[in-house]
């Protein structure tokens, strides 16, 4: 057995003159919650609604299970999905909507009685209470567990899963993020999710891609992605970096403020842009002694709670400092003064070169 | 204080005066045209209006004993088949049409097809029946009851088009999806999704055509001929041509009784699906 539950080879899919999916090339494992993961307009849904059979490539091959299902119709292939708006059928209670893709499998009424309370239960919703409702009688965290209980329930090979937090405010979200992730791991069904929040993609997955125009920039586990980024568009999407351009040179990057001294070897005399994430960098004492120490004055102060932002100016570049609001540097910074800042080499998240 | 806020606040303050305002010309409107009448044609039934308009002072219900002949009952029982024949035809050729343009058009194309389906029913109703004579005498099917039925079959399509349309179009595409991922081919999504959410439309649709279809006049009369009596010929022929205005007075109020326990049984079924 295959340890890939879906692959996608070379898929193309083209709207007119727009290209949704420009050759992708994707491994799914089984077992494993793999988010899709890029802005709006990116080609991550319609990348999902080829694997649901919902679209057709124009080229490439679906392959789920091992099955080649590239011209099977959506009602044949083992897959289960939850859509951006969850498509619960409103004239259907929440039994009926859950035992839809039962009835259709000529299970007997007991069987399906069964497996809808047990999927409730596992959905954490009293069976007794929430059965007979009608999906508008439900709220916005209930429809959502509905639609997930619904496409689970007939043991699909992949669930496949439309942004469907969307809708919901933050405290449901960052609840229904954990339910998720826990619903995952007890089924142990290989979940595909497709998402424009980073935050949801970090959280739940054991593996990102992260898409850009039609395309997979970047697949990896939330800290890779983070961590080593391999294109600018990466280490600018997934949370915040500072990007600094300047020219290669041995062992430090020349920019138009000073030297800075990186790890990474790339040829030298390459145009190249570092990046560098808000929180690697040091500031004020604790900023003294590092390898690129610069001069900067600090712009605005942005306090979040758990950190302090600090924008401050290099040269009229602006950069963003993250600081922990506990570091005893936090008292000493004020606007419009200056301050040091400081890092060493390989604490920049990545240098990419630039095409000419 | 600008003129819009000073009116609206004046508006406020005399609530009851801006309603009556707003109720009354239609309020008059209908007393006029519609409850005068409708007094009218009781009285009539009841005997409390005589020969030449006047008063009688007595109630009888001499008028309705003769409406209940079984003649009479006949003819209602002819015009509710009639009308449900009608129904029936609308609704089956109705759907595909609606269904058409509301799920598989283009959707720049909806309108368009949309307004099609209207403008043959701006040419007037006689003059679209006249038409229909000539063909069917071409067909040579003239006064026949299957000429009838297509006759108010082509009469009242839209009626059911339009409802039909209006339900099928709101239906979200993506339950229809939502089917097809959980197992459902393309027929068994219809009739479980499609056909269950587009119930409105045709309960709208049924009684657009079936109440008014009851008391069909012109299809029966100039298609028909004297081969085909419903309630309006009957009305007609009792108002008209034997001048026994209390009798038909009788005829209408249990032809409106009629619609109306229909429509209530109807109504009470339809709340039952509640969408």
């Amino acid at each position: 057995m295959s340890s890939d539950m879906v692959v996608l080879k070379n898929v193309v899919k083209r709207f007119g003159n727009i290209v949704a999916s420009n050759g992708i090339n994707m491994n799914v494992r089984r077992n494993e919650f793999f988010s899709i993961l890029g802005p709006s307009g990116s080609g991550k849904t319609t990348l999902l609604r080829i694997i649901a059979g919902l679209e057709r490539p124009d080229k490439g091959r679906v392959i789920i299970n091992e099955d080649d299902v590239t011209n099977i119709p959506p009602y044949k292939r083992s897959i289960g999905m939850v859509f951006q708006n969850l498509a619960l059928f409103p004239h259907m209670t929440v039994y009926n909507n859950i035992a839809y893709g039962l009835r259709l499998r000529n299970l007997t009424e007991d069987e399906i009685g069964f497996k809808v309370k047990e999927s409730l239960r596992l959905m954490r919703m009293s069976p007794e209470v929430f059965a007979n409702r009608k999906p508008s009688h439900l709220s916005g965290g209930q429809k959502q567990r509905v639609a997930i209980a619904r496409a689970l329930v007939t043991q699909p090979a992949v669930l496949l899963l439309d942004e469907p937090l969307g809708a919901l405010d933050l405290k449901i979200r960052q609840h229904m993020m954990l339910e998720l992730k826990r619903i995952q791991r007890t089924v142990g069904t290989t979940f595909i999710y497709v998402t424009h929040d980073q935050g949801e993609a970090l959280v739940m997955s054991d593996r990102i891609a992260i898409m850009h125009e039609g395309k997979i920039e970047q697949v990896g586990s939330p800290r890779e992605v983070y961590e080593k980024p391999r294109t600018k568009f990466v280490a600018n999407f997934i949370g915040e970096a500072n990007f600094f351009e300047g020219v290669m040179r041995e062992g430090f990057v020349e920019t138009n403020f000073g030297k800075i001294k990186v790890k990474e070897e790339i040829p030298a005399s390459r145009k190249v842009i570092v990046s560098l994430r808000p929180e690697r960098i040091r500031i004020g004492n604790a900023a003294v002694g590092s390898e690129n120490m610069f001069k900067v004055k600090i712009i605005d102060l942005i306090y979040r709670g758990d950190t302090l932002i600090v924008i401050a100016s290099l040269e009229g570049i602006e950069i963003k400092i993250s600081v922990p609001a506990i570091h005893p540097e936090v008292m000493r910074l004020e606007r419009d003064k200056d301050t040091w800042i400081g890092w060493n080499s390989g604490d920049e998240a990545g240098i990419f070169e630039l095409e000419d | 204080m600008s003129l819009v806020e000073k009116l609206l606040s004046s508006a406020r303050k005399h609530r009851s005066l801006a309603i009556a305002l707003l109720l009354g010309p239609p309020l008059t409107y209908l007393t006029i045209y519609f409850f005068a009448p409708f007094i009218i044609t009781v009285l009539y039934s009841v005997g409390l209006i005589g020969g030449r308009g006047t008063l009688t002072g007595n109630i009888s219900i001499k008028f309705y004993r003769q409406a209940l002949r079984w003649v009479y009952i006949k003819v209602f029982y002819n015009s509710l088949i009639l009308a449900a024949l009608a129904t029936v035809g609308c609704l089956l050729l109705a759907y595909p049409v609606a269904y058409f343009i509301a799920m598989k058009a283009p959707k720049k194309w909806r309108n368009p097809l949309v307004v099609s389906v209207i403008i043959p029913y701006w040419v007037d109703f006689l003059l679209r029946t006249y038409a229909l004579m000539n063909i069917f005498a071409m067909l040579g099917i003239m006064f026949r009851y299957d000429a009838v039925v297509i006759g108010m079959i082509y009469d009242y399509l839209p009626f059911m088009i339009l409802p039909l349309y209006a339900s099928l179009e709101k239906i979200d595409r993506s339950l229809l999806e939502a089917s097809y991922t959980l197992g459902a081919s393309p027929w068994k999504t219809f009739i479980h999704v499609t056909l269950s959410l587009s119930k409105p439309g045709i309960a709208a649709g049924t009684i657009l055509v079936f109440v008014p279809a009851i008391g069909e006049f012109i299809v029966p009369t100039m298609i028909g001929g004297v081969s085909v009596t419903t309630i309006g010929t009957l009305t007609w022929d009792l108002f008209l041509k034997f001048h026994d205005w209390w009798r038909g007075a009788a005829v209408s109020v249990m032809y409106i009784a009629v619609v109306l326990a229909a429509l209530a049984i109807y109504m009470r079924k339809v709340g039952e699906l509640e969408i």
